[in-house]
């Protein structure tokens, strides 16, 4: 579970505007505008952009000035940063190098979550020969071999096709359903936030303007712009 | 001929011109000697001195190069911060001024201030060995840290974010995702900062003299034998060093190729 609380940062022309949230062992869907601050949100949470001020606690614990790697959570970039040098294995292990487990402790964990996303044959692709769609799971079992207590995904089915898009919306739920982590995934469609958020937190100019369940926001949409998204099905890029 | 043969003949063209031109210039140069004259030339004792001292400058030149622009570059890319775009101007000038000027300036440099306190402290320069790895490094670090600030900007840092949510610092994001992308660029600038060492004359000349089997590296060979009249010693000198250059360049070439480096 994850609690934001207050969550401020003023950067040029751009502020983040005391967001509070409580997110719970379940997919949270973050929605809004390009602008309104989603990867800024997530970049703070994963500690890559230091607030001005607010807290965030995950598990009962004070993560604010924490380094990122000493979080314990996954991120998933927007267009996944796969390391370009190093082979799907070695991507995939690359964090379980740095916490200097056992290489037989390693392969396993590579092959459970190769399986489980579907990359088993995939493992010593060099990055640069992968699908959008291959580029994506790799980038998720990179992120999950940690055993994050959170992920963060950045709008990770945004540029495929609708067929992969299909495929990989039933296979992020199962996995969190499985690892039973809070996920927290960025998206301006209407159709990922209804296959996927449990929670909804919908932003607009870095002002969090409604948070809850998918059905309360349809029911009693905050304000015009979330009516108009709601009507539309997307949020204009 | 169709346009594409124009196009494709144009380009070759040039190519083919620049390249006779170098090759017909060194062409020039074996033939005005013969290989009896040159194998006399380059046994004396001096010239194998000079031989050994160009070599040995020239490396430590380039690593030294390497140590300083290799982090510095990442300073300069990396970060935005006030004066850095005054900073870069000013690392450009070794690379825009004429050598000779950075040679009068290091001399100068050891007759003021600064200089005057290193001379008291035992750090005097001037006309010694250290002083012609000095006098190289000013000016093939400028063209290292160029090259290397070049392989930094093709660089996409949000890999160093990412391996830092999976717990890298910032040493080893560094140290595991940029290095070894950069590895290309930053072994270009190592070659580009020999090469430019191995070759610098004006500054070696002004600041650390050409006394002979001390300070006299190649370069200054040749502008020795070159003075007294010995035109086949000179060239044999130039000769050994184009051989010297090129030589490394294939072999570091064939390195990379093999993925040895």
């Amino acid at each position: 579970m994850i609690n934001i609380k207050n969550l401020s940062l003023k950067q040029g022309n751009f502020e983040l505007k005391s967001l509070s949230a409580d997110i719970k062992n379940e997919y949270c869907v973050v929605i809004g505008p390009p602008g309104a601050g989603k990867t800024t949100l997530l970049e703070l949470l994963c500690g890559l952009r230091k607030a001005d001020s607010g807290t965030v606690v995950l598990n009962g614990e004070d993560i604010t000035f924490l380094e990122p790697g000493k979080r314990g959570i996954g991120y998933m970039p927007q267009d996944y940063a796969l390391f370009p040098h190093l082979s799907v294995r070695k991507n995939i292990s690359f964090g379980l190098d740095l916490q200097r487990r056992g290489a037989g402790d390693i392969e396993k964990k590579v092959k459970e979550l190769s399986l489980l996303l579907e990359i088993e044959n995939l493992l010593e692709r060099a990055p640069k020969t992968l699908s959008g769609g291959e580029a994506q799971r790799v980038a998720m079992a990179r992120a999950l071999a940690i055993a994050p207590k959170l992920l963060l995904l950045d709008e990770p089915i945004c540029a495929l096709d609708e067929k992969t898009r299909a495929k990989l919306l039933r296979i992020l739920k199962t996995i969190q359903k499985q690892t039973g982590i809070p996920f927290l995934h960025v998206c301006h469609f209407y159709d990922e936030m209804e296959a996927l958020g449990e929670k909804v937190l919908i932003l607009w100019n870095g002002e969090l303007v409604q948070q809850g369940g998918l059905k309360e926001i349809r029911k009693n949409p905050a304000g015009a712009q979330v009516r108009e998204f709601l009507r539309k099905g997307e949020i204009a890029c | 001929m169709n346009m594409d043969r124009i196009f494709k003949t144009t380009f070759f063209g040039l190519l083919g011109f620049y390249f006779l031109l170098i090759i017909l210039l060194f062409a020039g140069d074996l033939s005005y000697i013969s290989f009896a004259n040159f194998k006399e030339a380059v046994r004396t004792p001096e010239i194998i001195y000079a031989m050994k001292l160009s070599l040995i400058s020239s490396l430590v030149t380039a690593v030294l190069s390497l140590i300083v622009s290799v982090p510095a570059a990442y300073a300069l890319v990396r970060w935005k911060f006030f004066g850095s775009n005054f900073i870069d101007a000013v690392l450009d000038l070794p690379i825009i001024m004429p050598p000779l000027v950075i040679g009068i300036s290091m001399l100068v440099f050891y007759q003021t201030g600064i200089g005057n306190i290193l001379r008291a402290h035992g750090f005097d320069l001037v006309y010694t060995i250290p002083g012609v790895v000095a006098a190289q490094f000013i000016i093939a670090c400028a063209f290292c840290l160029k090259t290397v600030k070049t392989a930094y900007e093709g660089m996409d840092f949000r890999l160093e974010d990412v391996a830092k949510t999976l717990g890298c610092s910032s040493w080893q994001a560094f140290c595991r995702v940029t290095l070894p992308l950069a590895k290309k660029g930053i072994l270009a600038a190592g070659i580009i900062a020999w090469a430019r060492a191995i070759g610098e004359f004006g500054p070696v000349l002004v600041f650390c003299g050409s006394t002979r089997f001390k300070t006299e590296v190649l370069p200054t060979t040749i502008f020795l034998e070159l003075s007294i009249g010995r035109i086949e010693s000179a060239l044999a000198v130039s000769l050994l060093l184009v051989a010297f250059s090129l030589i490394s360049l294939m072999a570091l070439r064939l390195l990379v190729k093999r993925g040895v480096l």
